[in-house]
């Protein structure tokens, strides 16, 4: 790894690997989104008002979408994606 | 704007706050305890004196559905100011994400997220807005002029003599 990186280009951003930083704010993130999306449900239930019960589903449904969305960042294969892809390219710039 | 948006602020009725030095009079009113009957009784003597001094109350007229709930159990409005206020911990705090992401697919989900979001907030805003649950108030139009006027004359500031200001014809030109 130390090797790839004194010999290979210079990267012209970080590759898609998640950080410890990233998981810590990913975590933090899937906790809102999972709390939100409860008390939006519980909310629609509890809701006199057909548009208000409306718009907490539809909120329930955003938050969840958001959840999925970061927890696709942590998933095992993402990662293997992420680290074969990685590998590839400091590869490819090694036998450059 | 921002302000106006505030759950806490809408809770407790405290918007009529900003129109304090206006309304000397009702002033003792203002502090009274959360009521929602004499709530909307001010909401009325504040309309009307406004009208007479010419300023412009944007407001929709409430539905009255709320006024019957008195206990301190929440009802629709309770319900939707915490989830305004839910949703404006979560942009903030993926204001920071953002910032903070490291490589780009990160990054590019999560100011998705961010501004979904924001979306939301104001979609709720207008809804509340519909029910009557904000009042704005409209800025006179000499107070308007007079800022248009003092921050013209600033632009004397700027490095570039450009008028247009940050346009499509790049603002690196000299």
């Amino acid at each position: 790894m130390n090797q790839n990186y004194q010999q290979q280009q210079r990267m012209s951003e970080p590759p898609s690997i998640i950080t410890n930083k990233d998981l810590l704010y990913l975590e933090d993130a899937m906790s809102w989104e999972l709390l939100a999306c409860k008390k939006a449900a519980s909310y629609a239930n509890e809701c006199q008002d057909p548009q208000i019960q409306q718009r907490c589903d539809q909120m329930a449904q955003m938050h969840q979408h958001h959840y999925q969305m970061l927890l696709k960042h942590v998933a095992p294969q993402t990662q293997q994606e992420n680290l074969y892809q990685y590998n590839q390219t400091s590869n490819q710039t090694t036998n450059n | 704007m921002q302000r106006d948006q505030s759950g806490q602020r809408t809770a407790n009725e405290t918007h009529i706050k900003g129109q304090q030095q206006e309304y000397q009079q009702s002033r003792q009113q203002q502090y009274y305890p959360y009521h929602n009957e004499q709530q909307q009784f001010k909401h009325q003597t504040q309309q009307s004196q406004q009208q007479q001094n010419g300023s412009m109350q944007i407001k929709n007229s409430q539905t009255g559905q709320l006024s019957r709930v008195k206990g301190p159990e929440m009802n629709d409005r309770d319900r939707l100011n915490d989830m305004l206020a839910t949703e404006k911990y979560l942009t903030d705090n993926y204001n920071v994400f953002a910032r903070e992401a490291s490589h780009r697919s990160l990054y590019q989900d999560v100011q998705q997220i961010h501004s979904q979001t924001h979306q939301e907030i104001r979609g709720l805003f207008n809804l509340m807005f519909e029910k009557g649950w904000y009042t704005l108030q409209a800025e006179s139009t000499q107070q308007v002029s007079q800022a248009h006027q003092q921050f013209s004359d600033y632009q004397t500031q700027f490095a570039s003599s450009q008028q247009q200001g940050y346009g499509q014809q790049g603002y690196r030109q000299s």
